[in-house]
């Protein structure tokens, strides 16, 4: 019966030595996508519009519940957006031109973001608090911190006017080239 | 040679049966702790789970807007890793010590101001043929987002002002690689074609297509020599 107890007991130690290299679950396996990404690529966009924003970014930290204390963090940041039309899809057939009556009518694509640039060399830090017991917010923090404020100022791009005030730039544009090659009337829509 | 005796047999027989047993017992274990550590380690997995820290949605500002005429003809897209020690650190520097190490990735977009265009930069000749001065083709901006940046290393105690002075020399490399590449002359050949491509469809012939040259910047040096730099 001690010799049985004995061997159990064996087993048991031997199965939890097996099983703690597979407690944490199967080794992570990262799939690498290899891809080629050319490093130049053709563009055709006409920038129209230019507008700087700030944002403050704001955050609360509490903590989980095992951590005592909180932190707080506010950090600006300035972005440029650029917008204007992509003439990537701009061809001959969106130009209809009466040469005798010196009109021209041409349909472009309604203007879009082209470019948001949140320089490094813009953001500040004007806050930050941290309780003895927590740490200070590592680069890395900030960074996804910084992340979300790019993320919140690209959505709010349609509530910004930026895009109304592209396509106003466009028509002005269209109707300033246009003019200089000696036509009397213009006329701009958006598709 | 000693005989194997019935108690050596016995022996063996009960040792080799000790051994299958723990073997299958081991088997068993294992089938059923997997079941059960697995949740286990879920649960504790979410008990210290940190929340997602987020930022609140404040409001955005607008503080300047500006008509351009900015004609991009190609992107340059690299990726850089910068590796910074705390001891390199000039303007930041607080006698700490530790490495940063950052992906940087960057777009650099390139083509031509069309603001440049006075009013003869455009001149049609006799109703056939379009001849155009090109503003030299030029870096319009470039861009290192958040999103670009990943901190894929760090010691502790990075400041976003140290963070800041690692990251001012890739603006410059960057420029460099543009500079080594052969993407200004893409562009300058992308903004002909597109301009060719306009003109043409208005039914003209012919469309000739002249650059001007960047302006030469004078630079003097500390002996009072000035030297032409193109």
């Amino acid at each position: 019966m001690r010799k049985l107890l004995h061997t159990a007991a064996l087993s048991l130690l031997g199965s939890v030595l097996l099983m703690l290299p597979g407690c944490g679950g199967h080794a992570a396996v990262e799939d690498t996508v290899q891809r080629e990404i050319e490093a130049i690529t053709a563009m055709k966009q006409l920038s129209l519009v230019e507008y700087r924003v700030s944002k403050i970014v704001k955050a609360d930290d509490e903590g989980a519940w095992y951590e005592i204390g909180d932190r707080k963090i506010l950090l600006s940041c300035t972005a440029y957006l650029k917008a204007g039309v992509d003439l990537a899809t701009f061809g001959p057939d969106d130009v209809d031109i009466d040469w005798t009556g010196k009109r021209v009518a041409v349909t472009i694509p309604h203007s879009t973001l082209l470019s948001l640039d949140m320089p490094a060399s813009e953001i500040r830090l004007e806050y930050d608090h941290v309780t003895m017991l927590r740490q200070a917010f590592s680069a890395e923090e900030r960074n996804a911190l910084l992340r979300q404020g790019e993320k919140q100022i690209r959505d709010s791009v349609p509530s910004l006017g930026i895009l109304e005030k592209a396509d106003e730039n466009a028509r002005r544009f269209f109707e300033s080239v246009f003019g200089k090659m000696g036509f009397e009337t213009v006329e701009v829509s958006f598709r | 040679m000693g005989k194997i005796t019935q108690s050596t047999v016995d022996f063996i027989t009960n040792l080799i049966l000790k051994i299958i047993l723990a073997v299958a017992a081991i088997g068993v274990l294992i089938y059923f702790a997997g079941n059960l550590f697995n949740p286990m380690a879920k649960f504790f997995h979410k008990l210290t789970e940190k929340p997602a820290l987020t930022i609140e949605n404040t409001p955005i500002t607008v503080e300047d807007v500006r008509a351009v005429g900015k004609l991009v003809t190609a992107n340059f897209y690299d990726e850089m890793i910068i590796k910074t020690d705390k001891h390199d650190l000039v303007d930041t520097n607080d006698g700490g010590y530790g490495q940063l190490v950052i992906i940087q990735k960057a777009n650099v977009r390139i083509g031509v101001d069309l603001t440049k265009l006075a009013e003869d930069d455009i001149a049609v000749v006799d109703d056939t043929t379009v001849v155009i001065k090109l503003p030299p083709v030029e870096c319009l901006h470039v861009i290192m987002n958040p999103t670009d940046t990943d901190v894929y290393d760090e010691s502790k105690g990075w400041s976003l002002e140290q963070m800041k002075e690692a990251l001012r020399p890739t603006e410059d490399l960057v420029m460099e690689k543009v500079m080594a590449s052969e993407v200004m002359d893409r562009a300058r050949q992308n903004a002909e074609d597109i301009l060719r491509e306009f003109f043409l469809s208005f039914g003209y012939k012919q469309v000739r297509i002249r650059h001007t040259m960047p302006p030469i910047q004078i630079v003097s040096s500390q002996t009072d020599t000035p030297t032409l730099t193109p």
